[in-house]
């Protein structure tokens, strides 16, 4: 068929087969060079350090090249969702794991099962099962947690010990505390809500105390229960209405930002702040010369007791159509080697749901509580709650944020609220895949 | 060449001599030819995306699947039950109320004290139309500063001449958010405005409005009865343009308090782009988008019919 073409013909197709890439391939190479293409949502100071661990897997593999690409979160999942429906998207991506945002890429199947990867590499002897449950969507897992966060309450303890003050153990000790450390001229808790995600936390913390970890798995994970109990009432009310009119946080709460109640907290005008691990850093570095310490919220009387909500911040995912599988599974299996996580809880400083050799590192005290928690959950000795909002449908989501905000505004009720949820709930997991 | 190509279309009278399709194309051909750029780009970024807003209104595509499951009328039936759009529409309405007569009114006032060029006409003029040379995002968190309840300008003020019962949280409560942001919106509109009638009354006739002073007419009559009708044109153009802006009206809303609190600020406009990529309901979002349209389309039309009966 060649043959009987003209020269110039041929070289036309000659040259044409080389645009379209295919003489390479004719001509055999023998080793094939592989160009990874990974999006993450590092931004931050973070992110040279990413730019090194990802260096460090190209120098282990040679024929490697990694090309990365870093979003904010809205931007990520704007162009994910559109990159990956046409098909033009990245080999690995670290992206949140909820149903809004994994879930539907799932429900698309454009995103691939890791159960092999996780049993080729023993990940489930490693990572925290909680974690890896939180980035397991219709029971296969799809993701490989990163950062893993714990919610408590920080507490200023140099003031509390300049003033004379006692760290309030239940929610009846804390209504007194907020009575006396505003008798001081201290706002006792720090707490902004004008994004409303921020009482998303705030809920996840008090309704895994009223209804305990274990039925706040099979709500979340196998949808028995309902979120319309007066347990989750008693929750909404608690830190929501009576918490408030205690005169516990600062006054305006739905005007302040998350970042200017940390401010509060930094600057020593709140003596706590009720938040995430991922403040932890930041609190180092704003109050150098401040004790602090996080704990689990007080317990409310009646409860199962003071827990620690749990959440995965972001995994990492597969793409379902990327060309180059084994090395994107083995660069997964590298991102969570010993070796590297030593580099992120160093040099990034996550936290980690696997069990770290910290002792080589300069990790500070607070820090180090974190992932004494983590690492007690991963030895299967501690028993975490979850974080509500990271494994919720976005209508229950949305729900949660306008309604809290309503709340808080004194224009709604708790059993008002509870019934509300209940109903997104029902709406959400009909559009959306279960965790 | 190009002599030939153009003078049909400056003739269009000569249609008339030419008949058949083919008579048509050789006379317009360079017409078309040079509209071809123009309407080749209005195709791929007007109609284009328009035809597919309304193809994706009558599916629930969530934005990743593949296929984007043909739902016929169930977007558009879900928008009469669908609370948070009333309560958006309602906003909205408020917002391009206030948002073009607040602006309209003391962009003219502020274009009529400086009609006659007083002293410091130049310093006034930059000064007043600064704030439409900034960016929303910027104004928002300009304005998100000034109303911030620990460090905000306005609260210290307030509480500095015992005004303190009146300091609040602004963009925090529900009842005053809204007109909160306003504020901040009319503000960066009016600059707009202020120098559009700044050259609409530099065409304004003296002569008429000394006449009017010689037959006695007080300052507002002057105003009322002899500037006012001779800005017809300006004032129709401003008040289109902010009627249309007012209702996709976005971005400061969506940065100083992204539609809360508590839905209190929610926009058509914000209600629409949270569909869209926050519950990942495109076909929902693209039905929200076509009665932003709709609306506009036709705020646009009434407004535009009643000036020129008004004019006639």
């Amino acid at each position: 068929m060649f043959r009987s073409r003209s020269p110039r013909a041929t070289a036309a197709l000659v040259l044409l087969l080389a645009l379209l890439g295919v003489a390479p391939q004719m001509a055999g190479s023998a080793q094939e060079e592989v160009t990874l293409r990974i999006w993450d949502q590092f931004t931050g100071p973070e992110s040279e350090v990413v730019d090194q661990i990802y260096e460090g897997f190209a120098e282990q593999n040679p024929d490697v090249t990694i090309e990365r690409e870093s979003f904010g979160t809205d931007e990520m999942r704007q162009t994910l969702n559109a990159a990956l429906g046409s098909g033009t998207g990245p080999d690995v991506i670290l992206y949140d794991p909820g149903p809004g945002y994994a879930g539907i890429l799932v429900d698309a199947g454009l995103l691939r099962p890791l159960d092999d990867l996780a049993d080729q590499f023993g990940w489930r002897d490693r990572i925290v099962e909680s974690a890896l449950l939180g980035t397991t969507i219709d029971g296969e897992l799809y993701g490989l947690p990163l950062t893993t966060d714990i919610i408590g309450l920080y507490a200023n303890q140099t003031l509390l010990a300049e003033e004379g003050l006692q760290m309030p153990e239940t929610v009846e000790q804390l209504v007194a505390f907020c009575g006396q450390a505003s008798e001081k001229g201290f706002i006792p808790i720090a707490f902004g809500d004008s994004e409303g995600w921020p009482a998303f936390h705030q809920f996840s913390m008090m309704s895994n105390q009223t209804i305990g970890p274990e039925a706040m798995r099979r709500l979340l994970y196998e949808n028995e229960g309902s979120w319309d109990t007066s347990e989750i009432v008693t929750a909404i009310k608690t830190f929501f209405v009576d918490l408030q009119e205690a005169g516990c946080f600062n006054p305006d709460v739905n005007a302040i930002s998350y970042d200017d109640a940390n401010s509060l907290f930094y600057t020593g005008q709140a003596l706590m702040t009720p938040t995430g691990s991922w403040l932890a850093n930041d609190i180092q570095e704003n109050m150098p010369d401040q004790e602090v310490s996080l704990v689990p919220f007080p317990q409310i009387a009646g409860s199962q007791g003071r827990v620690w909500p749990s959440g995965v911040g972001s995994a990492y995912f597969v793409s379902a159509q990327s060309a180059h599988q084994t090395e994107a599974g083995q660069l997964l299996d590298y991102l969570v080697s010993p070796e590297t996580a030593q580099r992120w809880v160093g040099e990034a400083r996550f936290f980690l749901p696997l069990q770290v050799d910290t002792a080589a590192l300069e990790i500070s005290p607070l820090s180090q509580s974190v992932l004494d928690v983590l690492e007690s959950a991963a030895a299967g000795q501690t028993q975490l709650g979850y974080n509500v909002d990271v494994l919720a449908p976005p209508e229950f989501n949305d729900t949660m944020l306008n309604g809290f905000q309503t709340i808080l505004a004194g224009d709604k009720t708790p059993e008002q609220q509870a019934a509300d949820l209940q109903a997104a709930w029902e709406a959400g997991i009909q559009a959306t895949p279960a965790p | 060449m190009a002599q030939t190509g153009f003078a049909p279309v400056a003739d269009p009278a000569r249609r008339a001599t030419t008949g058949g399709l083919s008579g048509h194309w050789a006379k317009y051909r360079a017409g078309y030819l040079f509209v071809l750029p123009a309407f080749l780009l209005y195709a791929v970024f007007m109609i284009y995306p328009f035809a597919q807003s309304i193809y994706l209104s009558f599916t629930d595509w969530n934005g990743v699947e593949a296929t984007k499951g043909f739902v016929g009328f169930a977007n558009y039936r879900r928008l009469a039950g669908d609370d948070l759009l009333w309560s958006s529409l309602g906003h909205t309405l408020i917002w391009v109320a206030v948002g073009t007569i607040v602006p309209l009114v003391v962009g003219l006032a502020l274009a009529m004290l400086l009609w006659r060029r007083p002293r410091g006409f130049t310093l006034f003029r930059t000064v007043f139309f600064m704030p439409q040379v900034l960016s929303s995002v910027v104004i928002a968190i300009v304005w998100g500063w000034i109303y911030n309840p620990i460090f905000g300008i306005l609260n210290r003020g307030l509480d500095g001449i015992g005004l303190d019962a009146l300091s609040r949280g602004w963009l925090g409560d529900p009842d005053v958010a809204l007109f909160a942001v306003l504020a901040a919106s009319s503000w960066a509109e009016t600059g707009f405005v202020f120098v559009v009638f700044l050259a609409g009354l530099q065409n304004v006739s003296r002569d008429l409005l000394e006449a009017a002073m010689l037959d006695g007419a007080n300052a507002w009559q002057r105003f009322r009865n002899v500037t006012v009708p001779q800005l017809a044109n300006v004032v129709n153009v401003v008040t289109a343009l902010l009627l249309i802006g007012g209702f996709s009206a976005f971005d400061i809303v969506f940065a100083m308090t992204g539609g809360g609190p508590a839905n209190a600020t929610e926009l058509i406009a914000t209600y629409t782009y949270k569909e869209a990529f926050t519950q990942n309901r495109i076909g929902y979002a693209a039905t929200l988008s076509l009665v932003i349209t709709v609306i506009s389309l036709v705020a646009s039309v009434v407004f535009i019919r009643l000036r020129e009966r008004g004019e006639s």
